[in-house]
């Protein structure tokens, strides 16, 4: 039976462990891009499918952590991907909140704010603050998931950061 | 406060924030969808292969030639190769030139690999450009336009000839909608607007409209495209744009307002727009109870109301089929409204495929009607009223009809190969082509029964024929049955009842009926999966223990006991993965080594 090859194969104590580690600070980065709790959690579901089935390739990895931060990234900016998991989050919560969904309080209001004007930010640059302020990742790391230097990130956070001062200094 | 505070603070506010919803979370919530999704694969050798040939069971007639290729190609976009690669598409980086001068994005020279489909209702056309590939697509007239729609859209068309033509990059950014009509595209992004002539292969710049533009249509004369509506209460905006001036004029307002595009159509009936969906919040509050309905017709400037359908508020799309509007929703339910009558009609109120948790998509012309969600698909045939009901190896997407009377599609394999599949307008639904999709499909579901073997298979069929009391060939009847509700463990169990051809060891004569369980996890939705559609006719191979709590005494072998299969086609559903397992070519190669 194919699942059973997968079980025994994929090592799905390790899998759990990778998982309990980097689960969270992967859902931090698509909560930042997208906002809702329940389609990211979706997305970020689908990222650590994708890593689960290819766990022997994904395990031997350097930074397998990175590699499925750049796979969530890549689906919740993926339009066809995000559609797929709103909708099947839509679907299965038949259209209750987030907080209700979840049961965690929703974020603060300075916080809703703050994400929605960085989800306003150009590509490059949302995604960089998400990696480097939402899960917290050094710049090195941001820069290994995004493949560009790391000056190159630095620069974005720097202009992320004066983008996103200009937004709200519009809105005041 | 400095910006830079905000960050950080915003960041850990948002750390703890998915520290918590974490919680609820767990890796087996994983394993068990990959589980679920799974479709039969060798999935430790890395190899993805599936052929089904033509052959036969012993003693059953030899049917006609339908073959499956399954070739894995190279990793999917969300699967990036390490280290990971700069692919984002970033803002900065477009690089489209809307110009014949300009280059490609995409590379027809990528295309070489052979087609990795060939499905037996579809044919698979030449594998498409990787840039292009899985992206949106669009008619124009007898060809396919393809593009990728996130960052800067490459483009492809596809016919006529059967073969991918690459075209510069219209300068805009993360596409949004693209509408195909008459001999040329109109695609609107981000950032910018684009008009297509693919006889120049060359891209104009057109100016936005005043709002995101949620769906579209051409109408003979304007590209009329249907805008985001600000909140629930608010009407959209309707905006049409003369390819001849490359100006946007304002039309009348919509009579209510749209908002997703995937829950929004828009069509042309030859004399009104029609335009179905509804508002949807972030949540997915619908604005209505069911998937609106209205028409514009352009003489007066004006639209009307016509009866709400029955389908779902939260994801309905829809196609113009001849002189009807053919709809379905992500419940499948299928529904037709007759422009003449001015009533809806539920000639089939389900697809026959189960509902699923994916928007639907729809293409029909005067003859068919292909569904797509996810990795099930289902084709009617308009003339008989039947269903045939498809089942792939991946995702299928983005159906489109063309002038000329064929349907194409997506095929996504879960290793990110893409083949365009194309559907003759005279493709004959096939008996034969429904049972092997049929089996398939049996096959994919018995592999999924939720619950893994908790020690591991034998290493070879020969072992496992040793470990069982009973090894019999037969042909499955059709019957099913939930049996004798949860087990031992929480497990419940299926009985599939099958006649008996060849019996290999244990108490059972040819033409014996026997009725042999098989034990699943006890989701309810698992077992309505399970007990659908079997497909009498079909091949088995089963290895089972005798036990006294299923019906008719025999369980399947833990997890390696109940494979079918296409006639002559690989084992599928409940095979052992031992060392002596792979490459077993079809059920009498099972049945010889189990001998």
């Amino acid at each position: 039976m194919v699942g059973h090859a997968i079980a025994e194969t994929v090592g799905t104590a390790d899998f759990a462990t990778f998982y309990a580690r980097h689960h969270a600070s992967t859902l931090a980065v698509v909560l930042a891009l997208r906002g809702s709790d329940v389609p990211a959690e979706e997305i970020v579901q689908e990222a650590f499918l994708v890593a689960y089935r290819r766990w022997d390739d994904v395990a031997g990895m350097d930074r397998p952590d990175l590699w499925v931060h750049r796979v969530a990234l890549n689906a919740a900016t993926s339009r066809l991907r995000r559609l797929a998991a709103e909708t099947r989050a839509l679907t299965r919560l038949a259209g209750r909140r987030d907080a209700e969904a979840t049961g965690v309080p929703p974020l603060a209001d300075d916080d809703v704010r703050f994400w929605a004007t960085v989800r306003r930010l150009p590509r490059a640059q949302r995604e960089a603050v998400a990696l480097h302020y939402a899960a917290d990742l050094p710049v090195a790391d941001v820069a290994t998931v995004l493949g560009c230097p790391e000056g190159t990130v630095k620069s974005r956070l720097h202009a992320a950061r004066e983008r996103y001062a200009a937004l709200i200094a519009e809105e005041r | 406060m400095e910006p830079r505070d905000d960050f950080d603070r915003a960041g850990e506010s948002l750390r703890e924030r998915a520290t918590r919803l974490t919680r609820g979370h767990d890796a087996d919530e994983v394993v068990r969808l990959a589980r679920r999704r799974r479709v039969w694969q060798g999935a430790t050798a890395g190899v993805a292969t599936i052929a089904v040939v033509v052959g036969i069971l012993n003693g059953l007639p030899e049917p006609s030639v339908d073959r499956i290729t399954v070739e894995p190609l190279a990793p999917s976009e969300a699967a990036p190769s390490e280290p990971p690669q700069p692919s984002t598409g970033s803002d900065d980086e477009s690089t489209g030139d809307g110009d014949l001068s300009g280059s490609p994005a995409c590379d027809v020279a990528e295309t070489a690999a052979p087609p990795p489909i060939t499905a037996s209702l579809g044919t698979a056309a030449a594998a498409p450009p990787a840039a292009v590939a899985g992206g949106s697509l669009v008619a124009v007239d007898d060809q396919v336009l393809a593009l990728a729609v996130e960052g800067s859209p490459a483009a492809a068309l596809f016919g006529p000839g059967d073969g991918w033509r690459c075209l510069p990059t219209p300068e805009l950014t993360d596409l949004r909608l693209a509408i195909g009509g008459g001999d040329r595209a109109l695609v609107v992004g981000d950032d910018g607007a684009a008009l297509l002539d693919p006889t120049t292969a060359r891209w104009t710049a057109l100016p936005l409209p005043d709002a995101r533009p949620v769906g579209g249509v051409w109408t003979g004369h304007d590209f009329v495209v249907v805008l985001e509506a600000p909140a629930a209460d608010a009407p959209s905006g309707v905006a049409a744009m003369d390819p001849d001036t490359g100006e946007w004029r304002d039309l009348a307002a919509a009579p209510f307002g749209v908002n997703r595009d995937y829950h929004t159509t828009v069509l042309w009936d030859g004399e009104q727009v029609l335009l179905l969906g509804n508002w949807l919040s972030t949540t997915n509050r619908a604005s209505s109870l069911t998937a609106r309905l209205a028409a514009y017709t352009p003489e007066s400037d004006a639209w009307e109301y016509l009866p709400d359908s029955p389908l779902s508020p939260q994801a309905a799309r829809a196609a113009m089929a001849g002189d009807r509007l053919v709809a379905v929703d992500y419940g499948q339910v299928f529904a037709e409204f007759d422009l003449d009558e001015r009533v809806w009609e539920l000639p089939v109120s389900k697809t026959g495929l189960a509902g699923s948790e994916c928007p639907p998509d729809i293409a029909a012309t005067d003859t068919q009607v292909v569904i797509t969600s996810c990795w099930a698909g289902a084709v009617l045939d308009r003339v008989s009223g039947e269903w045939t009901d498809l089942r792939f190896d991946g995702d299928v997407r983005e159906p489109v009809a063309l002038d000329d009377g064929r349907i194409v599609h997506w095929h996504v394999a879960d290793d990110g190969a893409t083949a365009l599949l194309v559907y003759e307008p005279d493709s004959a639904m096939t008996a034969a082509a429904d049972v092997c999709a049929d089996v398939r499909g049996f096959g994919t579901r018995l592999a999924d029964t939720g619950i893994a073997p908790d020690e591991a298979a034998p290493a070879t069929p020969a072992d496992l024929a040793d470990d069982v009391d009973l090894v019999v060939a037969g042909v499955l009847t059709g019957a099913a049955a939930a049996a004798n509700g949860p087990g031992p463990a929480g497990e419940s169990y299926l009985a599939f009842e099958f006649e008996v051809t060849e019996t290999i060891k244990g108490d059972a004569g040819a033409g014996d009926t026997v009725r042999v369980s098989i034990a699943f996890d006890g989701d309810p939705a698992r077992s309505a999966a399970l007990t659908r559609d079997v497909p009498a006719g079909a091949s088995v191979l089963v290895f089972a223990y005798e036990v006294t709590d299923a019906p008719g005494g025999w369980v399947a072998a833990d997890g390696n006991g109940f494979a079918v299969a296409c006639p002559g086609g690989p084992p599928l559903g409940q095979v052992g993965d031992g060392p002596g397992w792979p490459g077993m070519a079809d059920l009498d190669a099972l049945l010889d080594a189990a001998r």
